[in-house]
């Protein structure tokens, strides 16, 4: 297994191009590597919203340390809560939301023993920083749900053999290989400003406009690169939207290139995800790396 | 006993056979409902959410650690558009440093700051915490090294751990070491935010204060406290 592992081509592809709405299932190059299909959360489908959201089948089946019947948040008591704060003080304001989640979690003694000893979330997420985004918040995920990673424009450097300090490889180490979490979900969003900081640097750097920010994007250069080829034509902000899917892609990818998580999704242990969440049309799709297409991947000596 | 080329091919079919068969549970079922409802709530307070379509003021930088017990946005209660958060193992922030690797930390803390102008930044760290223990129990000589990355990532925090250890009695139970090594990582990854300058300036101007904070969730406390950093006026002498 782990020749095989070892085996997959890591060299440059071609992702599905993200262009207008959702992702095909079928590539457009000869050489790509992955066959994704898009789920777009359909807000026009009648759904009856089930407060017992938390016992999902599907995680019992994944994982025996179940996930327990946490009490939904309400988020319209806790928006009027944040208008009669915001004249009290910043701490003030982190106590009254402390409060009001210490109250909720205490209802559960099972829940706060079982994560007193340890957690076993069944996902890794990587989401960008953005205060908008709030992985827990957007989909919901009580305590112990979710190992999250979060910088900017949700990135993933790819795997380097000399140690560089990576807080993403650590964090993806750790999930997969001593939480084993079943699932790693890489969750990009719309106006990201990581991900327009990269469409706007200028090949010779001429423009360049902080210490740090560049140096961290342009660790996925190829995806604006990539997008600025395909979408020579479009308006800057399509291929900033395209450029948000397309960093995803890129940062799935780059997890592929670390061995623990070929081998733990080759031994079926882990499956990769993208996400997009949308907060201008109040929209979130999601796919799936689909591992069948390893098949017509070239073997590397 | 089965060559290397065939158990290969027949892993691949395998592999391919579970892929293709129609699965018949979806990982996303979950947080598709949960979607559904944060929709409903999305479209309830559309201004909102207008507002932050357009652009995002928060007044918070949380830095905390990405275990998942310890949300900041949960367990503070937070609604979207409050708080610019980064998640690392331990919520660690390593010094200022051109010559660094990644740049994850200094460059968001960088974006924080100067671009989005917040007002706080707060370091939270957790009872508990995984990375810590792994902290304590490494060995100088590293012989007991267990990982490719995670090491070398919580070795940030060392000098946090040497304080603990030189602190905490050492015959008090490890859970007192574990604690106190926990706060003191926090005050290094604070010490450490305020060696870039461009935290440091707007520190000394009063525009930006700086917290740490433990979460205690076996014991249900969330404790905060600042760091204090002013330049008295001068005096002739």
């Amino acid at each position: 297994m782990a020749a095989l592992a070892n085996s997959l081509s890591l060299s440059c592809f071609d992702l599905p191009s993200s262009g207008a709405a959702s992702f095909g299932a079928h590539s457009q190059t000869a050489r790509l590597p992955m066959q994704v299909s898009a789920q777009a959360f359909d807000g026009q489908k009648k759904t009856v919203v089930d407060n017992n959201a938390f016992k999902d089948k599907t995680l019992e089946g994944l994982n025996s340390l179940s996930i327990h019947n946490a009490e939904s948040r309400t988020p319209a008591a806790s928006v009027s809560a944040v208008a009669t704060e915001v004249q009290t003080s910043p701490l003030e304001r982190l106590k009254t939301g402390y409060l009001k989640f210490k109250e909720n979690y205490v209802k559960d003694q099972n829940l706060v023993s079982s994560l007193a000893e340890g957690q076993a979330p069944p996902y890794m997420i990587i989401a960008c920083c953005d205060s908008r985004v709030d992985p827990c918040t957007v989909l919901n995920l009580p305590p112990g749900e979710a190992f999250v990673l979060r910088n900017i424009g949700n990135m993933v450097p790819v795997y380097s053999a000399q140690s560089a300090c990576s807080s993403a490889a650590s964090a993806i180490e750790y999930a997969v290989l001593h939480l084993k979490v079943k699932h790693l979900v890489v969750m990009g969003h719309s106006r990201c400003g990581a991900v327009k900081a990269l469409m706007g640097i200028e090949d010779d750097g001429s423009n360049r406009f902080s210490e740090f920010i560049e140096d961290w994007v342009l660790i996925l250069k190829n995806a604006s690169k990539k997008v600025k080829s395909i979408h020579k034509v479009a308006p800057f902000a399509e291929q900033c939207t395209a450029c948000e899917k397309e960093v995803v892609n890129a940062s799935l990818w780059n997890c592929l290139s670390y061995p623990f998580v070929r081998e733990k999704m080759a031994s079926g242990d882990l499956t990769l995800h993208g996400g997009y969440y949308d907060f201008v049309s109040n929209a979130f799709e999601s796919w799936t790396l689909d591992l069948s297409c390893l098949n017509d991947v070239d073997k590397v000596q | 006993m089965e060559s290397v080329d065939n158990m290969q091919e027949r892993k691949l079919e395998e592999l391919s056979l579970e892929a293709n068969v129609a699965c018949p549970v979806d990982p996303f079922e979950k947080m598709r409902k949960a979607f559904e409802e944060f929709k409903a709530y999305f479209k309830k307070e559309k201004e909102l959410f207008d507002a932050l379509a357009q652009s995002q003021h928060p007044k918070w930088m949380i830095i905390a650690c990405s275990d998942s017990r310890v949300d900041p946005a949960l367990v503070l209660g937070l609604e979207l558009g409050e708080a610019f958060i980064l998640r690392n193992i331990a919520s660690l922030i390593p010094p200022h440093s051109k010559q660094s690797g990644h740049k994850s930390g200094a460059s968001a803390i960088e974006y924080a700051v100067e671009h989005l102008k917040v007002e706080h930044i707060m370091i939270v760290g957790h009872s508990r915490c995984g990375g810590i223990k792994a902290l304590l129990e490494m060995k100088e000589d590293g012989s007991n090294r267990f990982s490719e990355y995670i090491e070398d990532w919580i070795q940030i925090a060392q000098p946090a751990s040497e304080i603990a250890k030189a602190k905490v009695p050492h015959d008090s139970p490890f859970e007192e070491l574990w604690t106190c090594c926990v706060k003191e990582s926090v005050n290094l990854s604070l010490r450490n935010c305020m060696s870039y300058p461009f935290v440091k300036i707007p520190m000394e101007k009063g525009l930006l204060t700086l917290h740490g904070a433990y979460f205690d969730f076996v014991n249900g406390a969330f404790d905060v406290w600042k760091l204090k950093c002013k330049i008295d006026e001068h005096q002739s002498l």
